[in-house]
């Protein structure tokens, strides 16, 4: 009988599983660009961290050192400890951005780099400052024209360079009063921004590591789709047998083959007997009275046996035992039905609607 | 392999209709009938074990199946902030 195979996995969750390979196989083509991503994004965390070192240190020799930049030699070896506590504000600027949401983190990138922005723009104006035109320097303080407006402002005639000059002069004394606060700020500017940027290559650099462990996925992935075509493959046979081990006549047949094994095996053995006394023929000497009546006795009882196995072996007897015996287990089995049919011990059914429409197809079949 | 090759108990079945057979004697019926339900209860074994393989492969199938289409990432869509890209796209 022709049975339609349906499998235990529906179209969708194939088509579930399918795409997910696909992915899957997607993601694990990526895993050289995932290992160079983590090689790349660890060198600039590195660097970030280096260059944090020397600023940290710079701070603590300027913090330290006396008006001739010397260290005392007692804390000489302390500001490369205390320079390293670079590494803890990069790892506690990581767990923050780690326990961010989308929104914290992408507020803390745009900081970033308007700090990033600020910290250009003050080093453009610093090499524009150290850069100015000789004109221009002329025009300022400490130029020819300061001091032509000096001497000229000595001999009582006041000019607007000079006027100029003396209010540059108050100017710039006022900023003097603040250049330890600005020096701090822009420290602090870059401090923030190379500590920001470790922070966000480490946490690129974990992100990439995970994606790289995720991409042995695959290679479990496949060999799963491999099992899991070879038990629906065997589900499959195991399935037709089972359809074919249910039939009646199935069973019957099975059991007729092999009673009939039984019977060619019986025949070879007789085989072996017919030919025994040709073989074992003794030769004897000389005649011994009686022998030739003894020797056609035995004949006749062997050819008697013979002949009572060749009519045991008639088909129509072997017929008739095995229906008899059909007809007693039948008889059993309608009385005793659970010594005949044990399945139920072994595990019980998954699904009690499918198994009762397997029983159903099983019944149908017959 | 089809049911109740290769047992010892068959062997020795097909030995001793053999051994009926050079002694010369006939088949007797209650070998026949001691084959037949010999026979018989590997037939039922063997049915019991191919139903109860069937259950487990049923179970297995199921579960892998239920595995492998398990959504890949578990992360739910993020949405994105100050960005001009479409939400839920992941950044």
């Amino acid at each position: 009988m022709a049975m339609s195979y349906s499998s235990m996995v529906g179209d969708d969750q194939r088509q579930e599983i399918s795409t997910n390979y696909l992915a899957s196989q997607r993601a694990a083509r990526f895993r050289p660009y995932y290992f160079g991503a983590i090689v790349f994004t660890v060198v600039v965390a590195f660097a970030a961290l280096f260059v944090d070192y020397m600023i940290v240190t710079e701070f603590w020799t300027r913090a330290l050192s006396n008006e001739f930049l010397e260290l005392p030699g007692t804390l000489a070896g302390s500001v490369a400890f205390k320079s390293l506590q670079v590494l803890f504000a990069t790892l506690a600027a990581h767990i923050f951005i780690e326990q961010m949401s989308g929104f914290g983190r992408a507020v803390f990138v745009r900081a970033l780099f308007i700090l990033a922005l600020t910290m250009l723009g003050g080093v453009g104006m610093l090499l524009a400052l150290m850069s100015l035109p000789a004109g221009m320097a002329d025009a300022g303080l400490g130029g020819p024209g300061a001091s032509l407006g000096s001497a000229l402002s000595s001999l009582g005639i006041e000019t607007e360079a000079a006027r100029e000059a003396v209010v540059a002069q108050s100017s710039l004394q006022e900023m003097q009063a603040y250049q330890p606060v600005f020096w701090m700020a822009s420290l602090s500017v870059i401090f923030l921004v190379v500590t920001g940027v470790a922070a966000l290559f480490l946490h690129y650099a974990l992100n990439n590591l995970r994606k790289l462990f995720e991409t042995r996925d695959f290679a479990e992935r496949k060999a799963d789709m491999a099992r899991l075509a070879a038990l629906e493959a065997e589900y499959a046979r195991n399935r037709e047998q089972l359809i074919d081990m249910e039939r009646t006549d199935y069973r019957r047949n099975a059991l007729w083959t092999r009673l009939m094994d039984n019977c060619r095996a019986y025949e070879s053995g007789l085989e072996g007997s017919r030919a025994q006394p040709v073989s074992n023929r003794r030769m004897l000497a000389l005649p011994a009275p009686g022998r030739r009546r003894r020797d056609a006795a035995s004949a006749d009882v062997r050819n008697g046996q013979l002949q009572a196995c060749a009519d045991s072996q008639k088909i129509a007897r072997y017929e008739g035992v095995f229906e008899d015996w059909w007809a007693r287990r039948q008889r059993m089995s309608q009385t005793d039905p659970a010594a005949y049919d044990r399945s139920g011990e072994v595990l019980p059914p998954l699904d009690g609607a499918k198994v009762f429409a397997f029983s159903k197809t099983v019944k149908a079949a017959e | 392999m089809s049911w109740g090759q290769n047992t010892h108990k068959r062997e020795d079945e097909l030995k001793a209709a053999g051994e009926y057979g050079r002694r010369t004697e006939p088949l007797p019926d209650i070998h026949l009938h001691a084959v037949l339900t010999a026979g018989d209860a590997d037939f039922g074994d063997e049915l019991r074990d191919r139903r109860a393989r069937q259950e487990h492969l049923e179970r297995e199938i199921i579960s892998l199946g239920r595995r492998l289409a398990a959504p890949l990432n578990d992360d739910k869509p993020k949405r994105r902030w100050f960005s001009r890209g479409r939400k839920g796209e992941k950044s």
